[in-house]
């Protein structure tokens, strides 16, 4: 590996390592979520400054070209990732299908609440002036 | 016994006031309840000029979702049972007492159109015979018509599909009801009519990807969901 790409590579390692923590203190991306890529980035980092470490498990493994180990540990990484966004896109979209639901049948609950307390009110308000004509109607006599 | 009427609607503005009315017309005992799916034209306002009880969803959740938002008020409410209902005039409301007092022995009762009538031969129905066949070799049960559009669902099936998750108004729903849930299903035999406005959510293409995602649900996807369990009355 000649020097010019390891040094590349490092510096490399070190900018993405050093954009994941920006977004974090910029509160763009939930702590929880970052983890991932701060150990993806610090793994970077690590295999960049250590080449050796791929070679040795390559000779180990049986595989003629360690950038074919590369290759696989990356894309399984990102296989797993795929499928993790699947499962949180997922449930995002319960959460906001349950909610979208909910306040739906809320709002209509609440239709329907006003409606009645309307009609209540109107009752009430008939019998108050069915009781002021009456009143008015006994003073009449009254007077008279 | 209280039924629930639910009509979910997606831009459907010029056909509902006709199905409602004639709805009120031929069955006035029944409640009902409009879904509008986040309609984008005025479904919404003849819900309002016409005093309508109608859910109003504020995104367009497809078809399952909205569905599911009727049965989750049919939930709340204490519903016996709840009736899947076309808004563009396909179904005919004459059926719905039949459909409703079916479900007080079977759990799910389904608006066939084919229990004594032989089916067309088109591409379609030969979709319709495949998700029959793989109903029928995961759980016996023959269903002539599994993709109709109106079904009835009674309290205990209400209570699953509201609160579940993956309870869409499908035929994979109703094959893993019947196998998991041991769900006793009954076909009533109605009659279907042309839409009367609007355009069918179902081209070619998307009848194709359709009937291949039931087909693959039923036959594979259902053997992993968890069992439900409890019995028919």
């Amino acid at each position: 590996m000649s020097i010019v790409l390891r040094i590349g590579l490092i510096l490399v390692s070190l900018f993405t390592l050093i954009f994941i923590t920006r977004k974090v203190r910029n509160a763009q991306i939930k702590l929880e979520d970052s983890i991932f890529w701060f150990c993806v980035a610090g793994l970077l980092l690590i295999l960049s400054i250590f080449p050796q470490i791929f070679y040795a498990i390559s000779d180990f493994a049986g595989i003629i070209s360690p950038a074919n180990l590369v290759f696989l540990l990356f894309i399984f990484i990102l296989l797993i990732l795929g499928f993790n966004l699947s499962v949180h896109l997922s449930q995002t979209d319960t959460k906001l299908k349950e909610l979208t639901q909910q306040l739906a049948i809320e709002k209509f609950e609440r239709y329907c609440n006003d409606q009645e307390l309307q009609k209540a009110q109107e009752e009430e308000n008939v019998e108050v002036v069915v009781e002021t004509i009456s009143i008015s109607a006994n003073t009449d006599k009254a007077g008279n | 016994m209280k039924t629930l009427l639910i009509i979910p609607a997606y831009n459907e503005e010029e056909s509902l006031k006709k199905t409602v009315d004639s709805v009120l017309a031929k069955a006035p005992e029944v409640d009902f309840l409009i879904v509008n799916d986040g309609s984008r034209d005025g479904t919404v306002q003849v819900c309002r000029e016409n005093h309508y009880p109608f859910l109003d969803l504020s995104t367009n959740l497809g078809l399952s979702g909205a569905f599911q938002a009727g049965l989750k008020y049919a939930f709340r409410h204490n519903y016996d049972c709840a009736i899947q209902f076309d808004a563009d005039g396909q179904h005919s409301p004459e059926y719905i007492e039949e459909l409703a007092q079916a479900t007080k022995i079977y759990d799910i009762a389904i608006g066939s159109r084919f229990v004594d009538k032989k089916k067309p031969r088109s591409m379609r129905m030969l979709g319709n015979n495949l998700i029959e066949l793989a109903i029928k070799i995961t759980t016996g049960k023959i269903i002539k018509d599994p993709t109709s559009g109106m079904r009835a669902f009674n309290k205990r099936m209400i209570a699953y599909m509201a609160n579940g998750l993956n309870f869409g108004p499908e035929p994979d729903t109703v094959s893993y009801l019947i196998k998991r849930a041991n769900a006793k299903v009954v076909e009533v035999p109605i009659d279907v009519r042309e839409r009367i406005a609007g355009e069918s959510y179902l081209n070619p293409w998307r009848s194709f990807m359709y009937m291949l995602q039931m087909a693959i649900s039923i036959l594979f996807v259902q053997f992993f969901r968890k069992k439900i369990g409890g019995s028919a009355k």
